[in-house]
């Protein structure tokens, strides 16, 4: 019954499987991780719900390629920040401005975090690429 | 040589206000090009060069003059939006006894590195893109010294900090992890005890925009810093200090994120809500009381005392806020753009309840530099460059002592062609105002920054000692005099 579900599941994924690759370009120092998290509503990107998918990524070079498979096409955003000291948060200073690299999909947020409506964009259901390019 | 020859040899023509000045010799016959005040370098550094001197700079005045303002104005046929948005060159003039030396290099910024190495403007494009206030940082306001460093200060962010004998960069001044990139003004405050105050203006952060105010030592330790909320999220420049507290004027130029507009949008002037004036207690950094004055705008101070019920702060006043907006063509054009130059005023700003008010005086002044032996205490002599000269031509070459106390003036003009830049104070002897001035002027028709020693108490009779380059600067904006 067990393998019936998962066989089940794994037909309804393929069913409606996308990937989403992110040409992630700009990180300006060779350490830590790319913390990357996709978001399919305002909710989730505005940290009150469950992002869609999140991958971490370990920054060896100034720009990395990721492949999120197994998404369902339609709409989402993309925030990601450059864990550069592995501390597991982005850093800021005293007036909240990062001291670390981030960026959004579309590349909006230039002047602070942009809403969902300005980084969202659609996942076709044959695979959406995104450059992104890390402030 | 005497002052006579010295005047002579200047070729400074008119000396109008000079009474022992001969008449010079003919004016030169180029028209002036006003426009070298501008002007871009566009190399890294510019080698030292000895400058021809007459006169003799007084032993006092053995050291360095450093100069800081934008030098970068253009790249690849694009000019920056306003003056303010160049990227700073420090400029050293070494005064010994054997003569006078120039060198300069521009601070060597995030974004000065990068524009460099893509040869034009390319900030906050997928190019060059742009994180946090140090991102968009030209250092290019002032410098001071600090913990046996050169500081290139800003004001929207970091200080760069410089080695004080090559001028190269070493990286930004973190006073701590939490305070790096944050707002810092070009215009810290000398204490009594040889610490400065501080201040910084982050209109776009959190809620309400926060005013940070610090206190830091002479070598380089921050000793007490504080947050505030802004209640307007208006533009200060600088900022004034009495003995007791410190005074921040907020012009009604207002921030708005939500509308795309900065300080430099001129749809952010609203003189409806007159000017904003936050009086800080020194003694307890969170106590701040709020008052008003009529719309105005300020860049610089002079002297602030307390008066009994009251603070006065002398200041350079402008009706409103159109130098934030100009372009550089605006800039060149001077007095022909129709805009009216600052007035030096006392702002009265009462500690209870009340209205504050404006007491203009009739002189028209800018780049105010008091006698740093009187902070926050009642002083007379405000050094300033004035706007008093032909009006017919675009820049004046006229500086002043203003006692405001005696209403005293004492004026020296560098003569037509002339446009002269801050001219520092360094006190000998007891009296206030007793010492030496030194600063530069950039003479437009022969394409030379000249560097001017005057007995501060006696300007008029010109000054004792003059060193030409042989080289134009582009207009800086303040400086430190470092001796030895």
């Amino acid at each position: 019954m067990k393998s019936l579900v998962a066989a089940v599941l794994l037909l309804a994924a393929n069913a409606h499987a996308a990937t989403l690759t992110l040409d992630i370009q700009g990180l300006t120092k060779k350490t830590g991780h790319v913390l990357i998290a996709v978001h399919a509503d305002a909710a989730s990107f505005n940290d009150k719900g469950k992002p869609a998918a999140v991958r971490t990524v370990e920054v060896k070079d100034s720009k990395l390629t990721v492949s999120i498979p197994d998404l369902a096409p339609g709409t989402y955003a993309v925030s990601l920040f450059h864990d550069a000291n592995d501390n597991n948060k982005l850093d800021t200073n005293f007036i909240g401005i990062p001291k670390e690299g981030y960026g959004f999909s579309n590349n909006v947020g230039a002047r602070g975090k942009p809403g969902f409506d300005e980084a969202k964009f659609t996942l076709s259901a044959d695979g959406t690429t995104l450059t992104l390019t890390v402030f | 040589m005497d002052r006579r020859t010295l005047l002579q040899g200047m070729g400074a023509a008119l000396l109008t206000g000079c009474a022992s000045g001969p008449r010079p010799a003919a004016a030169p016959t180029a028209a002036p090009d006003w426009s070298l005040g501008w002007r871009s370098v566009t190399v890294d550094a510019l080698a030292p060069v000895e400058a021809r001197v007459k006169g003799r700079f007084p032993d006092a005045l053995h050291g360095t003059l450093y100069r800081n303002g934008p030098a970068r104005l253009e790249r690849a046929g694009q000019r920056v939006r306003h003056w303010f948005d160049g990227d700073g060159m420090v400029q050293a003039f070494r005064v010994a006894p054997r003569g006078v030396s120039h060198h300069g290099r521009f601070v060597s910024t995030f974004k000065f590195q990068n524009e460099e190495r893509l040869g034009h403007y390319a900030l906050g494009t997928p190019e060059l893109p742009a994180r946090g206030n140090d991102a968009h940082n030209t250092s290019n306001t002032s410098v001071l010294m600090v913990g046996g460093e050169l500081l290139a200060l800003w004001e929207a962010g970091s200080a760069y900090r410089l080695d004080p004998a090559t001028l190269e960069t070493r990286g930004t001044k973190d006073w701590t992890p939490e305070l790096t990139g944050v707002p810092f003004s070009a215009h810290p405050l000398p204490e009594r005890d040889g610490s400065y105050w501080n201040f910084g203006l982050a209109p776009y952060a959190g809620d309400q925009g926060l005013m940070l105010l610090y206190h830091f030592s002479a070598d380089g330790r921050m000793l007490q810093f504080a947050d505030l909320p802004m209640p307007i999220p208006g533009y200060a420049h600088a900022f004034a200090q009495t003995e007791r507290h410190l005074i921040v004027v907020l012009a009604p130029l207002l921030w708005d994120d939500k509308r795309d507009m900065t300080w430099f949008d001129a749809k952010s002037w609203q003189p409806a809500l007159g000017t904003t004036v936050l009086v800080v207690e020194k003694a307890d950094l969170t106590r701040v009381v709020r008052r008003e004055l009529p719309a105005g705008f300020v860049f610089h101070f002079g002297h602030a005392w307390e008066d009994g019920d009251r603070l006065r702060a002398y200041a350079c006043w402008y009706e409103d806020s159109h130098f934030m907006h100009q372009t550089l063509e605006q800039d060149i054009q001077g007095r022909g753009n129709g805009f009216p130059p600052a007035r030096l005023a006392q702002l009265e700003i009462p500690l209870g309840a009340g209205e504050g008010r404006i007491l203009r005086s009739p002189h028209h002044a800018e780049f105010p530099v008091v006698d740093p032996r009187v902070p926050g205490r009642r002083g007379s002599a405000h050094f300033v460059t004035l706007e008093d000269g032909d009006a017919t031509l675009p820049h004046g070459g006229v500086i002043a002592r203003i006692d405001v106390e005696r209403g005293r003036v004492q004026r020296f003009d560098y003569g037509p062609g002339v446009i002269a830049e801050e001219h520092l104070f360094v006190p000998t002897g007891s009296r206030e105002g007793q010492g030496w001035l030194l600063g530069t002027s950039l003479d437009c028709t022969r394409g030379q920054t000249r560097l001017a020693a005057f007995d501060a108490e006696h300007l008029d009779d010109g000054p004792v000692a003059l060193a030409t380059l042989p080289r134009a600067l582009p207009l800086g904006f303040h400086g430190t005099f470092l001796k030895g």
